[in-house]
């Protein structure tokens, strides 16, 4: 199994490679550039045009690329243009901010959609089962953002029982204060996510139990007298919990993808906020190495799952 | 020639499409230090009830994007953080406070952090520190502060985007800024570095040198003994300026959470007036969430609330609105040359139906700005007459009409041109062509396309067939790409918006060596013109304000632009605070502020 890690690892090289190409490309095809921005009386056009210079943006896209990702691989993903930071630094911060928000939300996504799929397959047909079907189509329909913006309404401003930004008030000190602040911020968007999250877990889930419960060594089991309770954990479930461990490599990767949507709305400076406004301010070197980073994280845990599902399907082996 | 007389969180925007309309605004007084109106605004907020003592104000600052936290003056390139850093800054509350005090009509004052004195015949300014002025560790402000806030301009390792052509008039900044010389010649310390007075030389002397926020001299300090050590590439992003930066303002930062918020609390180092709060939490707030965020009482003050939601907001209880005249000019830009970059200057050289001055005047007479401002602008824009904002009152010519809506003149002007209607009376032609003119037109809000749109039909009862460029509105990017392009672009109308310095001299914008005359356009009577505003020779302020007013007459009779619209900043205010003033002058305004509740007013 070993040599087929390394040999993937080797083969993300290429791929990595080809992806940095290609986003470097279209993001220096965008309109504008990172001073366009500084663009106003109160700047020089010279002095914009002396920092362009400096910054490199004038030579020829092939040397800026070579340029950038030799020193890409020595670790240095070079400064933001607009936030005047080492890149790594910017995306160190926003992704401490966006791993734990992820965590927290996928915590209570599999906190809800687990029990939910194993109450409605062991109750399949029931007024239950079509409730939390019913429910998980509706969250998994609408879009997301009209749900956080409706939450954040109701939970945030009218009865202003959660922050409405922010991921910790600015006036509270001392490690525990600050780390109670820090979780009060995150749960209204990780509930919201969650409630949002649960649709794959729960149809994987609640397929994977029914379809088990057919199977023979099932009958096998409840033929030896086996207890329901002993033949629904130990055969049914664990079987059919494998579909959602091979999804979940990509979900431990996804804690650091960034949520684009639920920290735009709820103001929560992860990396799916920092991607938005290095968008929008052309930062050339946060847009390449965050969407560099999220490419890598893809990689990584479609190799992840595969490990996973090595591991707990003892029928699987990885050649 | 002057460049850098303007203000920071300077952007190029599409206009600020609204309206209202003040037809009075041109001539509203401007003795806004102890009240006043900005149109049915009040500047200030006082509010009758007594002040708590301490007491934490939380103020916003509406943005969709975090802000960099960068306390350093000579790095600080975006208005967000211009106006985050006030309390720490002192001065008014709208931001940008420097050394010195200034009035509401943006003349240097004494009584700041320093003082100025010119002596004209030597071309020598001393500024003066105070005796008393601390930094927040509590070491003495010296001389040497302020020279190190010019190096840090003026030396490119530091990477500063604020050197301007203005501060070449110091002797020997040029230099230094190119690298030729290792120190400011023109900059001297007649008590030695640890004194407190500073004299500048200068090449001439200026008239605008009255003015804060000239451009001809710095009005920072920064801390030499606290940032010496730091390598100047690295200084932008030390914490010794973004987030533990010392200040000399009444507030100071004592906590910042990256891109969210600070914290600041009472500067016991500070020499002026103790403020009445103990603490201030400003932080950004997304639009989209402004009005749900007043109403809810989550802030004390929105800072740069859009002008969309005022309806909205004004209609609240639980805050008072207040205004003042913004520092501010849209305009209408017609393409007639390009920038020369061998010569460095604006050359009048296109091809266009526009280089005929009676088809820009009909072009403007033919825009109905003022329906659109009353029917888009929320009452917070109205039709400029003139390219120098009312706030100047002392420059602004009130008497000048501008372009109003007039389309009997417009094709009287395009008949006289030599523009006559085809056959189907649809089109003007002239030597068998079509007037076609390409708009481009600003993607910058909602009302975008129905203003464009509506132009268009305007531009279309005079004969003027205008098309959109590419057919689509023009995002911020592109139109910054194609604008500032030395070459002539395909476009003919564009629209422009600047916001202004507190010296009123447009040389930066209109001169035949400005990059940011986009529309190209030069001549002779307009260099003389906008060289006599700036001109040594000019004797006072009457002589100044004479030639401002001839610069406005000739800009106005050429056309070159076409002013659309000046426009009022509104803050909303909730009704526990006091001592709220949004006047220029205050100089005190962030010690005098306070609350008279703990909990905010809920809507």
């Amino acid at each position: 199994m070993w040599k087929v890690i390394i040999r993937r690892i080797l083969i993300m090289i290429p791929q990595l490679f080809i992806l940095s190409l290609l986003v470097f490309l279209l993001a220096k095809m965008m309109p504008g550039d990172p001073f366009s921005g500084l663009i106003g009386p109160n700047t020089d056009p010279k002095q914009i045009a002396a920092l362009r210079e400096a910054a490199g943006l004038n030579d020829p896209w092939w040397q800026q690329y070579i340029h950038w990702i030799s020193n890409a691989a020595h670790g240095d993903l070079g400064m933001s243009y607009t936030m005047k930071q080492p890149v790594s630094t910017l995306i160190g911060s926003r992704m401490v901010n966006t791993f734990w928000l992820s965590l927290l939300a996928m915590i209570l996504t599999y906190a809800l959609a687990i029990p939910m799929a194993i109450s409605a397959a062991r109750h399949e047909g029931s007024l239950w089962d079509r409730i939390l079907l019913i429910y998980n189509s509706v969250t998994f329909g609408i879009p997301a953002y009209v749900v956080y913006l409706l939450f954040i309404f109701i939970f945030g401003f009218t009865l202003g029982l959660f922050p409405t930004g922010g991921t910790v008030d600015p006036n509270v000190s001392g490690f525990f204060p600050t780390l109670i602040n820090k979780i009060y911020h995150m749960i209204l968007p990780a509930i919201t996510m969650a409630l949002l999250g649960t649709t794959a877990i729960f149809t994987y889930l609640r397929s994977g139990i029914l379809d088990e419960q057919t199977q023979d060594y099932v009958k096998t089991a409840r033929a030896k007298g086996v207890s329901e309770d002993h033949v629904f954990t130990r055969h049914i479930l664990r079987n059919a919990l494998l579909p959602i461990a091979a999804n979940f490599g990509f979900v431990i990767t996804g804690l650091l993808g960034g949520a684009i949507f639920a920290e735009t709305i709820f103001g929560y400076p992860g990396l799916g906020k920092l991607f938005i406004t290095a968008i929008t301010g052309r930062d050339y070197s946060v847009i390449t190495a965050l969407i560099l980073l999220n490419g890598f994280l893809a990689l990584l845990g479609a190799l992840l799952s595969d490990i996973i599902m090595a591991i707990v399907d003892p029928r699987i082996r990885i050649e | 020639m002057s460049k850098g007389k303007w203000i920071a969180g300077v952007t190029v925007a599409a206009v600020v499409l609204g309206g209202g309309g003040y037809a009075y605004y041109a001539s509203q007084h401007n003795d806004n230090a102890t009240g006043g109106k900005v149109g049915n605004l009040n500047v200030e907020y006082k509010n009758d009830k007594t002040i708590k003592k301490g007491g934490n104000l939380n103020v916003a600052y509406e943005s969709d994007v975090p802000f960099k936290a960068q306390f350093e003056a000579g790095l600080m390139d975006d208005a967000t953080m211009q106006q985050m850093a006030a309390p720490a800054t002192g001065g008014s509350v709208n931001g940008g406070g420097g050394i010195f005090n200034a009035d509401n009509d943006f003349n240097i004052q004494k009584g700041g952090q320093a003082d100025i004195s010119f002596d004209k015949n030597a071309k020598t300014a001393t500024v003066t520190l105070r005796d008393d002025l601390k930094w927040s560790d509590g070491k003495p402000v010296t001389a040497k502060d302020y020279e190190f806030a010019y190096e840090i301009v003026a030396n490119p390792a530091y990477g500063s985007s604020r050197w301007t052509d203005s501060l070449a008039n110091i002797e020997g900044l040029s230099d230094y800024h190119a690298g030729k010389a290792k120190s400011i010649s023109g900059i001297t310390f007649p008590d030695g570095e640890e004194g407190k007075k500073i004299k500048l030389q200068f090449k001439e002397n200026k008239p605008g040198f009255k003015h804060t926020g000239n451009g001809y001299f710095l009005e920072s300090v920064s801390p030499y003994h606290y940032l010496k050590d730091v390598e100047p590439k690295k200084l932008a992003s030390d914490p010794k300026t973004t987030t533990k930066p010392l200040v000399t303002g009444p507030f100071k930062p004592e906590k910042i959470v990256s891109g969210e918020s600070i914290y600041y609390t009472q500067n016991k180092y500070y020499y002026g007036k103790k403020p009445n709060l103990k603490s201030i939490t400003y932080t950004t707030v997304d639009p989209s969430k402004t009005v749900a965020s007043i109403k809810a009482g989550k802030y004390d003050v929105v800072k740069e609330a859009s002008p969309s939601v005022y309806p909205q907001i004004k209609k609240l209880g639980n805050v008072a609105v207040t205004g003042q005249q913004q520092l501010y000019i849209s305009m209408l830009n017609f393409n007639l040359g390009h920038y020369d970059t061998k010569t460095s200057q604006n050359v009048q050289d296109r091809k266009t139906p526009l280089q005929d001055k009676r088809v820009r005047q009909a072009i403007g007479y033919a825009r109905n700005v003022d329906e659109v401002t009353k029917k888009f602008g929320n009452g917070l824009t109205q039709r400029a007459n003139t390219l120098i904002p009312p706030i100047f009152k002392d420059y602004s010519d009130t008497k000048l009409k501008g372009y109003p809506e007039d389309i009997k003149k417009a094709n009287k002007l395009l008949d006289e041109a030599g523009w006559k209607w085809d056959k189907k009376h649809e089109f003007r032609e002239k030597d068998g062509k079509r007037l076609n003119l390409t708009y481009m037109a600003r993607q910058s809000n909602g009302n975008s396309e129905a203003v464009a749109k509506n132009y268009i039909q305007q531009w279309k009862k005079i004969g003027a067939n205008v098309t959109l460029y590419k057919g689509r509105l023009t995002d911020f990017n592109t139109y910054l790409q194609i604008t500032t392009s030395p070459e002539s672009g395909a476009w003919d109308l564009t629209d422009a918006a600047w916001s202004l310095s507190s010296d009123p001299s447009q040389n930066d914008l209109f001169s035949k060596g400005a990059q940011y005359n986009t529309g190209h356009f030069t001549s002779p009577e307009l260099t003389k013109k906008l060289n006599k505003i700036d001109s040594s020779t000019i004797k006072n302020d009457k002589e100044r304000a004479e030639a401002f007013k001839d610069y406005q007459k000739y800009m106005n009779d050429e056309a070159y632009v076409i002013p659309t619209s000046f426009s009022t900043d509104y803050t909303p205010v909730n009704k526990r605070v006091a001592n709220w003033s949004m006047a220029y002058g205050d100089n005190n305004a962030w010690s005098d502020l306070g609350v008279t509740s703990n909990t905010p007013a809920k809507n």
